[in-house]
């Protein structure tokens, strides 16, 4: 090959190489986070010994609204304990938007000034994550949590108790 | 021309970063404010395009915010500041992730890149004088 094109040929490699990175892509919702095998930030008591659920959700956010049915008809289905952490929003809203799409929780702490998200490493709702029986986080979901999620990435880990 | 050099100061003054902080936001202690000023500007607002969260309106920035200076206000050095956010959120929550294993390609592949462009020239240049 003729020097001169080199250059051009480094360029065109770089960006083949950045096209298929790209097109790659993946689940953008299920990005490597960094709270994946920490401990969960906040400690809940009654994990009977199985992994549990913890789902951040408002009243006020969209998504969340379409995701409460999918949360409350699998876990019932595969009798997982859901955690509820409701984001910045008022207890009575909460209740109205819960009693309207579905109320998945076996329990609801309230995170009022975002700093229970912080914690978790959570930008916005909603955000699900799947902590094991021993309280170590396996599993973080940012956005909307669909049926088909939660069929691939949830219900993996919800297999017999993961310690 | 005076009229030219008004006008850019005009500019220049009104497209200045309005900053985000809110007055309650500002710590008594002038030193520890200083450095969650500092530490703010190294953090990237994650809801934002590619603002930090010292310069963004966004709540979570100012929940960042005010996370950041009480974490300082308990004896956090900046460090450990920016390890718990890096621990929370990863590496993509600081503009300047550290150099490791990971990371030193994105480091040093512009330096990689401009040496052998250089290369190129400087041999291109030799190889032509010996024609």
């Amino acid at each position: 090959m003729k020097a001169r094109f080199i250059p051009l040929a480094g360029f065109v490699f770089f960006a083949v190489a950045m096209a298929f990175l790209l097109m790659r892509g993946g689940d953008f919702k299920s990005v490597p986070s960094a709270v994946v095998g920490k401990p969960a930030p906040t400690a809940f008591a009654g994990a009977d010994g199985k992994a549990y659920l913890v789902n951040f959700f408002a009243s006020w956010c969209g998504p969340c609204a379409e995701e409460q049915p999918v949360l409350l008809e699998f876990s019932k289905k595969t009798g997982v304990a859901v955690q509820g952490i409701r984001y910045k929003d008022k207890a009575d809203s909460a209740r109205r938007f819960l009693s309207i799409y579905g109320d998945p929780f076996d329990a609801i702490v309230a995170d009022d000034d975002g700093r229970i998200a912080i914690d978790w490493g959570v930008s916005g709702v909603p955000e699900t994550f799947v902590v094991s029986a021993s309280g170590r986080v396996l599993y973080h979901h940012a956005g909307l949590l669909t049926a088909e999620d939660f069929k691939k990435h949830v219900a993996p880990h919800l297999k017999g108790s993961v310690p | 021309m005076r009229h030219l050099v008004f006008v850019f100061l005009f500019l220049i003054f009104f497209t200045m970063p309005v900053f985000a902080l809110h007055p309650d936001e500002i710590l008594p202690d002038p030193v520890l404010e200083s450095r969650a000023r500092d530490i703010s500007r190294q953090v990237r607002c994650l809801v934002c395009q590619g603002e930090d969260i010292d310069e963004s309106q966004a709540e979570l920035a100012g929940d960042l915010r005010r996370a950041i200076r009480q974490r300082l206000v308990a004896g956090d050095s900046d460090g450990d500041v920016l390890k718990w956010l890096e621990s929370r959120y990863g590496q993509r929550i600081l503009f300047r992730p550290p150099v490791d294993g990971d990371t030193a390609l994105l480091w040093f592949a512009p330096f990689a890149v401009i040496a052998g462009g250089c290369a190129y020239v400087f041999y291109g240049r030799k190889r032509k004088r010996k024609g």
